[in-house]
């Protein structure tokens, strides 16, 4: 009965992000040992979800409060979560923040951070409404910080060297040198810490020369934060390029999530944190950035706000929230530890250093698309064609049976 | 005023990164920022559509406080929703919209998508359209239409145009107007039709109206666009509401359709919306989808789970969707009485206008047919703030208001 031929008919069949088809495929595995070390999100030793104590205690004070409602929030989003989110980026003594030139954007989550961030970059950024911008991105980096750019209208976006495969570590002379070379002006999306996937990142010594390059060919700094706390169980040890940034006068955007530090995934939780030169500045900015949400989604979500805000802003819950984070952050660096031990103990080929001097939730093994096809069916051991492993989805329970996977994989597979 | 570090300013580079113009104020939420300086004790905020008690209070239903309530119990994870979101949660949305019954569901040739409310939902069918339809850009908006509608389509790439929708001397449908109009639109263009409660005149077109309009957008070969935002809002029943939406789908449109829950279910801050797509087919249902889900994970990956969880529960849930479909229409009817106290205000006052337009209009809003210096007056002298267009939210008239806002009405207009 429908009309003519349709309009869409030639719609392609697009292929599917992933690692969501990861996290499918191992779904549909019948296998007694399969292990998930795919999508990045937080398990604890019995390989379940985590929601933290303090969000649980948090929840329900919300759901009993009856004085609260579902009204909307303003398009920036909730004050209190705002205010408090780039504070926990920049410090308490931000001299920033006291001169009243720091302010946030609520987004979802922190891929909708970055989309407020880099469409107001397209719009305002090196003229106006200049695409032609060149956004880098390390090479490699999360797969989709290129479709946010791009989507956001940027035509030009380009790798810059980051991993040594060689070496397993940091190509922080390729990285210096594109650096050198970038066009004036063009944008850098630098991951804070806990670099997502290689679990690498520079050294203080290596960050400052990096600000040092950036500030002298007026290079803008983007960094994405979706591991804050997470990496190394410290909120300020992992915000200390952020902040030696901000200390060192430029101005940035800090793309912020509390998806893993809070274990609020589902509930889209992030804020974009806008550096400006002087408060006037900033007034300019923000009113811009408010056009921008007000047609993507008119207002954020105010659920996981309220947490957030209400955790942050009150010291015994933080207190209990920062408890809660280095908890995550302990297992997987015992994960880290005992998987390092058991690969050196089976007198598996290679160097093991990476996997203890990587941080954060996720490891470049080291594996080629060859030997992880081997772990996934072979194995059923479900990860990255990158040899991305997530380090939390390893238990006491799977250790061995992965570590044994990854020394046949790489004894039998070349 | 907190001191500043000279040597820093000096030495950091003025703000070049940013030529930013102040942006203007939103039309609608200004109202609101407005009002909320005023200290008159009798002002009123007849601005943004949110709905209120006859306390002027924000409501929150009963159905979504039990709700919560059983959520809350459930103590669920919190692990990120696949991108088109909530399973439970896309196919009430759409049965809601289409009813149980409907060929369109059973034979699954249309695919749902969670979105960010209704602004969110609009967003995505744009950047749909802009990216897969290869009819005109245009997409032709009532006039008047909600103010956001003409950002979001630009946003997404999309041009706008207008066909006639309202009749400032009758404070009516324009239907001869429109359909002239219509006639004359291009083939293949979009058109976008408010299903029910027109944002902001309330006029509605009837039924045999409807019928004629989906036989010429046939005859045009249009793709039909339809905003729903207030099922259930509108006459006080759902099936009602939705009539305009199932009749094309029974004529052999494949319509878009973006659905908001932000009024019906008081769910305004949890962003909870829904985009379907009528295909063809199955085939080409799966091949949007993948697309869909390509347009979303690069703006937000995945939606926010609280609201949407929320919806489906009271949807799925026999008594607790009775218990809604109660307080819809307790909401409703609140809006008819102020409709009526206010005419029978009016005429009280001794106003000889004809302000039978006040109750023939239909959902949240009513177009009064002011004039902006009356608009204006009525916002000085009396403290009454409403849109320049002349708009007014019923939602906020109550029995202990409608007097003095009849009182105000009559003084700008005798």
């Amino acid at each position: 009965l429908a009309l003519s031929m349709s309009i869409f008919s030639d719609v392609p069949q697009a292929p599917p992000v992933a690692v969501f088809k990861l996290t499918a495929d191992f779904r549909e595995d019948s296998h007694p040992q399969k292990v998930n070390l795919g999508v990045g999100a937080y398990r604890t030793d019995d390989c379940l979800p985590w929601v933290l104590p303090v969000v649980k205690k948090v929840e329900r004070l919300i759901v009993e409060d009856d004085s609260l409602n579902h009204e909307y929030l303003p398009i920036l989003g909730l004050p209190e979560f705002r205010s408090a989110s780039s504070k926990v980026a920049l410090g308490d003594d931000s001299a920033a923040i006291q001169e009243n030139r720091v302010g946030g954007v609520q987004a979802l989550g922190g891929t909708g951070a970055l989309r407020i961030g880099a469409e107001f970059l397209r719009r305002w950024y090196n003229g106006v409404n200049n695409t032609a911008t060149p956004v880098y991105v390390s090479a490699p980096t999360w797969e989709n910080h290129n479709s946010v750019f791009a989507d956001a209208g940027f035509k030009d976006i380009r790798p810059y060297h980051y991993w040594d495969a060689a070496k397993r570590g940091l190509d922080i002379t390729g990285l210096l040198d594109d650096l050198e070379t970038a066009p004036e002006r063009s944008i850098f999306v630098l991951h804070a810490c806990a670099h997502n996937p290689t679990g690498t990142d520079p050294n203080q010594e290596e960050w400052k020369k990096i600000a040092e390059i950036m500030k002298r060919r007026n290079l803008f700094v983007f960094f994405d934060s979706a591991y804050q706390g997470f990496a190394s169980g410290s909120l300020d040890k992992d915000a200390w390029a952020i902040r030696y940034f901000v200390s060192e006068g430029f101005e940035l955007f800090v793309a912020q999530s509390f998806s893993k530090n809070f274990g609020l995934y589902n509930e889209r939780v992030g804020n974009l944190t806008v550096v400006a030169h002087d408060n006037e500045n900033l007034t300019r900015i923000l009113s811009q950035m408010e056009k921008i949400v007000r047609t993507t989604w008119s207002n954020p979500p105010s659920q996981g706000a309220r947490i957030v805000s209400k955790t942050l802003n009150c010291p015994e819950l933080f207190a209990e929230w920062k408890g809660n984070v280095k908890t995550m952050a302990d297992r997987v660096l015992l994960m880290r530890d005992q998987l390092k031990a058991k690969l050196q103990g089976l007198g598996t080929p290679g160097t093991w250093d990476h996997i203890t001097q990587q941080i954060g939730m996720f490891s470049f093994t080291g594996l080629n698309p060859k030997q992880v096809e081997f772990m996934i069916k072979e194995r059923h051991v479900y990860l990255m064609a990158s040899g991305r492993i997530n380090m939390c989805g390893l238990t006491s329970k799977n250790i061995d049976y992965v570590a044994q996977s990854i020394h046949e994989a790489v004894t039998k597979v070349q | 005023m907190a001191k500043v570090n000279l040597a820093k300013i000096v030495n950091m580079n003025i703000s070049h990164y940013f030529i930013v113009q102040m942006g203007p104020p939103d039309p609608i939420l200004g109202v609101s920022e407005a009002f909320k300086k005023d200290s008159n004790p009798k002002k009123m905020n007849l601005g943004v559509g949110a709905y209120r008690d006859d306390q002027g209070k924000p409501f929150v239903l009963s159905c979504v406080r039990k709700a919560e309530a059983i959520i809350s119990a459930k103590q669920l994870d919190k692990e990120y929703l696949g991108i088109g979101g909530l399973a439970e949660f896309t196919k009430c949305c759409a049965q809601l919209a289409l009813g149980n019954d409907n060929e369109v569901l059973k034979s699954g040739r249309s695919i749902t998508v969670q979105t960010i409310s209704g602004t969110g939902s609009l967003r995505i069918g744009g950047n749909f359209l802009s990216r897969f339809h290869a009819g005109p850009r245009d997409v032709y908006l009532p006039k008047p239409s909600w103010g956001n509608h003409t950002p979001i389509f630009r946003d997404a790439g999309m041009q706008l145009k207008a066909y006639r929708y309202y009749d400032p001397s009758t404070c009516g449908f324009d239907f001869k107007g429109a359909l002239d109009d219509i006639s004359k639109i291009p083939e293949q263009s979009v058109i976008m039709l408010h299903a029910c409660a027109h944002n902001p005149t309330g006029v509605d077109p009837r039924p045999e109206q409807w019928k004629e309009i989906s036989d010429l957008v046939k005859k045009r070969n249009l793709l039909v666009f339809f905003d729903m935002a207030y099922q259930g809002f509108a006459s006080g029943d759902i099936d009602r509401d939705a009539w305009a939406v199932r009749y094309f789908i029974e004529q052999g449109h494949n319509i878009l359709l973006s659905q908001s829950f932000a009024k019906n279910m008081g769910l305004y801050g949890e962003r909870v919306g829904g985009f379907t797509v009528v295909c063809g087919d199955v085939d080409e249902a799966k091949r949007v989808e993948s697309q869909l889900k390509i347009l979303i994970r690069p703006i937000y990956s995945n939606p926010p789970m609280n609201g949407a969880r929320i919806a489906s529960t009271i949807l799925s849930t026999p008594d607790l969707r009775s218990l809604w479909l109660e307080e819809v229409h307790g909401m409703a009817n609140r809006i008819i009485k102020m409709r009526e106290q206010l005419v029978a205000g009016l005429q009280k006052e001794g106003s000889t206008h004809n302000w039978q337009h006040v109750i023939d209009q239909i959902g949240m809003f009513c177009f009064t047919g002011l004039k902006p210096d009356q608009v204006e007056r009525l916002t000085k002298e009396f403290s009454v703030y409403m849109t320049k267009d002349g708009r007014i939210s019923m939602a906020g008239v109550t029995s202990g208001n409608v007097g003095y806002l009849a009182h105000g009405i009559h003084a700008v207009t005798k």
